[in-house]
């Protein structure tokens, strides 16, 4: 029952993928955009991408995680009377998993998505995409593909990021500054399959999260009163297909 | 033939610093970019008035993109272009940094498509594809009559220029079977 559902899902997100740059898609032309990374003003976008998505939200996130893990602790260990150590046990299971992924997700939706379908919109907007096939530069290799791998490398980077930044502060909030016996104590709550899920997850929402905003920007009409609303809309079908995904990836594992 | 093959079939024969004249066809230019980038990627240049630099990069970096990306050239080849090209377009040495670190936002028009030219300058096409307004507009800067002189220019309809499908060797081989 309930991978049929998680099948429902996947496949209600099937037409994103399938609309969605089908040069993208056919594998020659994917694979050309992909070597082209190798080609320096393409890598220099890709570079720039990292840094806007990853390395100026970094500070942000691992704020966010820390006050994250404190909350999570001070919940289960207040609230719901559980001792430290399962406390922070649970904290780790739930953020690598679960929290950090989606928490990740959600902060690039709407930091990094948007900022990406309007940039694409305005671009359009400009006739600079015109510009760029006019100098025989292909959009999939110098806009999207490298938005894509910029992204996703991020994503999962940060959620990484996050999840440890959210271990720190359970840790903290948990014991005060004298954290010598739960550092001793994360070598038993870490494993590396916990690591792996994070990664994966965080890269598979940033993928989706930079898909659909890069298919919203550059399907804007040429219009300036287009280039908010596709930012919008980027945020809006952000959300809902990372959160489909999440319930998908719920129900499959 | 068709006309796109026709004009393959003549370009071998054209030469560099000459202007030729194309058919007024719409879809030519379209078709003849695609071929021509196709055999080899970068080797032509389309100059129309609706082109921009790219809003969300550097000057410097809009002026060396398609000689970067169709690696036409190397750092060195480019920045000696670039101060070329720039004092081809008479911009005193003061402001050329300020200038080549600017985004194209804050530029005027005139200055914007001074740049797009100084561009196809760098990228050192050999053929230049442009449109008659453009002409118009550009063929007093000395930066394009350097820019025409390194390449064969083709413009697309308007007066000026030879007729283009008349220097075809196949049109040629025609005419002599005709005498």
């Amino acid at each position: 029952m309930s991978s049929d559902c998680a099948r429902l899902c996947l496949i209600q997100l099937l037409p994103y993928f399938i609309f969605l740059m089908p040069d993208l898609l056919r594998r020659p032309a994917f694979l050309s955009a992909l070597a082209d990374l190798r080609r320096w003003p393409v890598r220099r976008v890709l570079l720039k991408q990292i840094y806007f998505t990853g390395v100026e939200a970094l500070l942000m996130m691992l704020i966010v995680g820390f006050v994250l893990g404190g909350i999570v602790v001070s919940q289960l260990h207040d609230q719901y009377g559980q001792s430290r150590e399962a406390s922070l046990r649970l904290l780790a299971s739930l953020t690598f998993s679960e929290l950090s992924p989606l928490f990740t997700a959600l902060i690039l939706v709407a930091r990094s998505s948007s900022a990406v379908a309007s940039e694409l919109a305005a671009m359009k907007v400009h006739g600079e995409l015109s510009s760029l096939a006019r100098m025989g530069i292909p959009l999939a290799s110098y806009l999207i593909v490298p938005r894509l791998v910029g992204m996703t490398i991020s994503a999962a980077a940060l959620a990484l990021y996050l999840a440890l930044a959210a271990l720190l502060g359970g840790v903290v909030l948990s014991s005060g500054w004298d954290i010598t016996y739960q550092v001793v104590l994360l070598d038993r709550i870490m494993q590396p399959s916990m690591l792996i899920v994070c990664v994966c997850k965080g890269a598979l929402f940033g993928f989706i999260a930079v898909v659909l905003a890069c298919w919203v920007g550059l399907s804007a009409q040429p219009y300036v009163t287009e280039i908010p609303k596709a930012s919008s809309r980027a945020v809006m079908r952000g959300l809902l297909a990372v959160f489909l995904l999440d319930f998908g990836w719920s129900l499959l594992a | 033939m068709s006309q796109v093959e026709d004009v393959l079939t003549a370009l071998p024969a054209c030469v560099a610093g000459e202007v030729y004249r194309l058919p007024p066809e719409i879809t030519l230019v379209d078709q003849l970019f695609v071929e021509l980038s196709g055999e080899q990627p970068g080797c032509v240049a389309l100059l129309a008035l609706a082109d921009s630099l790219l809003s969300n990069l550097r000057v410097w970096e809009n002026l060396i993109l398609p000689a970067c990306y169709h690696r036409h050239a190397h750092t060195a080849q480019l920045e000696s272009r670039v101060v070329d090209a720039l004092q081809l377009l008479n911009i005193e040495e003061s402001v050329r940094k300020p200038l080549l670190d600017s985004l194209p936002s804050g530029l005027d028009i005139q200055r914007k498509r001074e740049l797009v030219l100084a561009r196809a300058f760098i990228q050192a096409p050999h053929y230049v594809l442009v449109e008659p307004l453009w002409l118009d507009w550009a063929s007093d800067l000395p930066l394009w009559q350097a820019l025409a002189a390194q390449s064969v220019v083709l413009i697309v309809g308007g007066n000026e220029g030879r007729p283009l499908l008349d220097v075809s060797p196949l049109r040629d081989q025609e005419m002599q079977d005709q005498t």
